[in-house]
């Protein structure tokens, strides 16, 4: 007899069911992905990234494909985040959605709001901050490519909400254990990474950038051995849990950030082509331990020899 | 989703015309709405394609659907390379439709922009509607459907930019010839639909404010997702950004800020 093996993601004060979420970007508010199952199976559902204030975006075009990847420079479009609080987050309660915010501001007092608007509102388990967009001019990029500048983001949310606190990182960096200890240092309970990496693509028939904004954030397939190895390099310089993202197409995939030391994934660019794939990770991942004789997920966190 | 290929008919150099069985599951298309489809199940090219829908039929208690296509690169090379009994990967219908509502409805397409279209003339015609179509392209093999136009009741007039096929020029030309040629109050009563190529809508948008009668447009921009999740097929309007995916990919040539 198969026994059923324990699928709970332990993310320091954050419990989910199962480590399979979706990242931010990928599935716009959550909603839009009902048609591919039921959204309280999604381990959570990290929605697209929010401001103060809604933001328009990048003029077009702001997508091009890449060899097994792809760029991208929407610019942080969103609605809002009282938009969100009032329009989509009572919907996602509804469906008994797990909900993680994504928060991004171009100042210290920026985040420190959505911070406070933020830990009071009912049905949000958790806020990922964002340090790591490559595509605003004025934030992310600055915050999250210095340990010093990481740090005082992150203790500036830290101060408004006592709600689990996962921090976003870059890999744009020399070194990403020293921003990662950064976060750690500011009060951050858990790190996801990788946000994308930066990015250009030339069209040679009009000599023009096939980004509007020239540069984008890359993404799929093409990035997983720099996320597994910036996830590892994580794992080596911080004692808290991790999530790892970046390319993740099937379970096989997941399970080698699993096995670096992630103990939760997010599935990113994959929802665009596969939109109900978290499923089958889910259930892949499960396979696995009962192919390997293992009871629980915490049994294969970090379990790679070297 | 896999679905059935039931038929694959070459129609010219680089035009195909597919049937595919059109699953129970999926709600069914209304005209000017699109599907996303993948031929590989490698990652190279990594997102689907979009497709308008040409056509869709019930029969009994199965339904199939039409896809048109223009072999162009990658999917469309699998896709003509697909045999009946084979199966491809669709997600869809999506995207809002064409306009069904109006008395008369003028249909402009330049090259593979027919797919859609004729869709739109067979609820058309299912409707009474009183219509006409006019296609173009750079070549008489980029001009497809015009018999089967014209089979279903449609009057169809054609032009070529090279002439080999209806009149020498471009579609846009038969659409203002038209236009010039009735009354303040006949345009009233016309909805211009259409599909083709930007420089082309472009000029249908000019044309349908020069003359004062109602355009709606089917915008073809680059898509990830083609379900609202990437917000990367952004089309400015006069309010703003929106999705191609699903604001559009018909929009009115009116909202359009170009
Ligand atoms: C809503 C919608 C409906 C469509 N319906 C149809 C249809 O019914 N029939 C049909 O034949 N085609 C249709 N298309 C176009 C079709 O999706 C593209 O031609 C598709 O890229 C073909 O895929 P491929 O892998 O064969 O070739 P690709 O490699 O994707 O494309 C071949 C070449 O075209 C270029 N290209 C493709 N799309 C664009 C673009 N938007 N802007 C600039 N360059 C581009 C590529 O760069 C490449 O050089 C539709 C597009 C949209 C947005
Ligand atoms: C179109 C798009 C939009 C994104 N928007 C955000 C965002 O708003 N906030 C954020 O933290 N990450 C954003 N990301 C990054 C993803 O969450 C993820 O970290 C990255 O794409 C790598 O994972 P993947 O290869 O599975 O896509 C976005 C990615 C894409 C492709
Ligand atoms: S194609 Fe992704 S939002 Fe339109």
């Amino acid at each position: 007899m198969v026994v059923p093996a324990d699928l709970t993601a332990r993310l320091g004060p954050l419990t989910l069911p199962n480590p399979v979420m979706l990242a931010s970007g990928t599935c716009a508010y959550g909603l839009e992905m009902e048609p591919y199952g039921d959204l309280d199976g999604i381990g959570a559902i990290v929605v697209k990234g929010l401001s103060l204030e809604r933001s328009e975006g990048n003029p077009p075009p702001r997508i091009v494909e890449t060899p097994s990847g792809m760029l991208n420079s929407i610019g942080l479009e969103n609605i809002g985040v009282e938009a969100f609080l009032r329009d989509k987050l009572p919907l996602l309660r509804e469906k008994g959605a797990r909900v993680i915010v994504n928060i991004y501001g171009q100042t210290l007092d920026e985040y420190r709001r959505l911070a406070e608007i933020l830990g009071g509102a009912e049905g949000i388990c958790a806020l990922e901050v964002n340090i790591s967009c490559p595509n605003v001019k004025k934030g992310g990029l600055l915050f999250g490519q210095d340990g010093r500048e990481t740090r005082r983001v992150v203790e500036a949310v830290r101060e408004k909400t006592a709600r689990p606190l996962l921090v976003k990182l870059t890999p744009n960096v020399t070194d990403v254990g020293e921003i990662a200890r950064a976060a750690v240092d500011g009060g951050a309970d858990a790190l996801t990474l990788i946000n994308t990496l930066q990015g250009m693509a030339v069209d040679v028939e009009s000599r023009r950038p096939a980004l509007a904004n020239v540069l984008g954030g890359l993404s799929g397939p093409a990035i997983r051995p720099v996320a597994v190895r910036c996830l590892w390099q994580a794992r080596r310089a911080v004692p808290v849990p991790l999530i790892g993202v970046g390319g993740i197409h099937g379970a096989r995939d997941a399970l080698e950030f699993i096995i670096a030391g992630a103990s939760a994934v997010q599935l990113g660019t994959v929802n665009f082509i596969y939109p109900g794939r978290w499923r089958e990770v889910v259930e892949g991942i499960e396979g696995y331990l009962q192919r390997h004789g293992m009871t629980s997920l915490s049994q294969l966190v970090g379990s790679l020899e070297i | 989703m896999k679905v059935r290929v039931e038929e694959n008919r070459r129609l010219s150099a680089d035009f195909q015309r597919m049937r595919v069985e059109w699953p129970g599951a999926l709600p069914e298309p209304l005209p000017g709405q699109f599907v996303m489809v993948r031929t590989r199940s490698s990652t190279d090219p990594l997102w689907r394609r979009p497709f308008g829908v040409h056509d869709f039929s019930r029969r009994g208690g199965s339904a199939s659907a039409a896809l048109l296509y223009q072999v162009v690169g990658p999917t469309t090379r699998d896709l003509a390379a697909t045999a009946a009994g084979e199966s491809i990967d669709l997600l869809g219908p999506f995207g809002s439709g064409f306009d069904l509502r109006g008395k008369e409805h003028w249909l402009v397409a330049g090259g593979r922009g027919v797919a859609p279209l004729f869709f739109l003339a067979r609820r058309l015609i299912e409707g009474v509607r009183s219509l006409r179509a006019m296609i173009g392209g750079c070549t008489e093999s980029h001009v497809m459907q015009v018999e089967e136009l014209r089979e279903i009741g449609c009057p169809t007039e054609v032009a070529t930019e090279d002439g080999s096929l209806g009149r020498r020029g471009m579609v846009t030309d038969l659409l203002a010839g038209g236009l010039e040629g009735i009354s303040d109050e006949r345009r009233k009563d016309i909805v211009v639909s259409a599909c083709g190529p930007e420089g082309m809508l472009r000029r249908v948008s000019g044309l349908a404010s020069a003359y004062a009668v109602a355009a709606r447009l089917s915008l073809d921009t680059l898509m990830a997702c083609g379900q609202g999740y990437c917000q990367g097929c952004t089309v400015k309007t006069r309010s703003g950004y929106s999705l191609c995916c699903r604001e559009g990919p018909v929009f009115d040539a009116e909202v359009l800020s170009w």
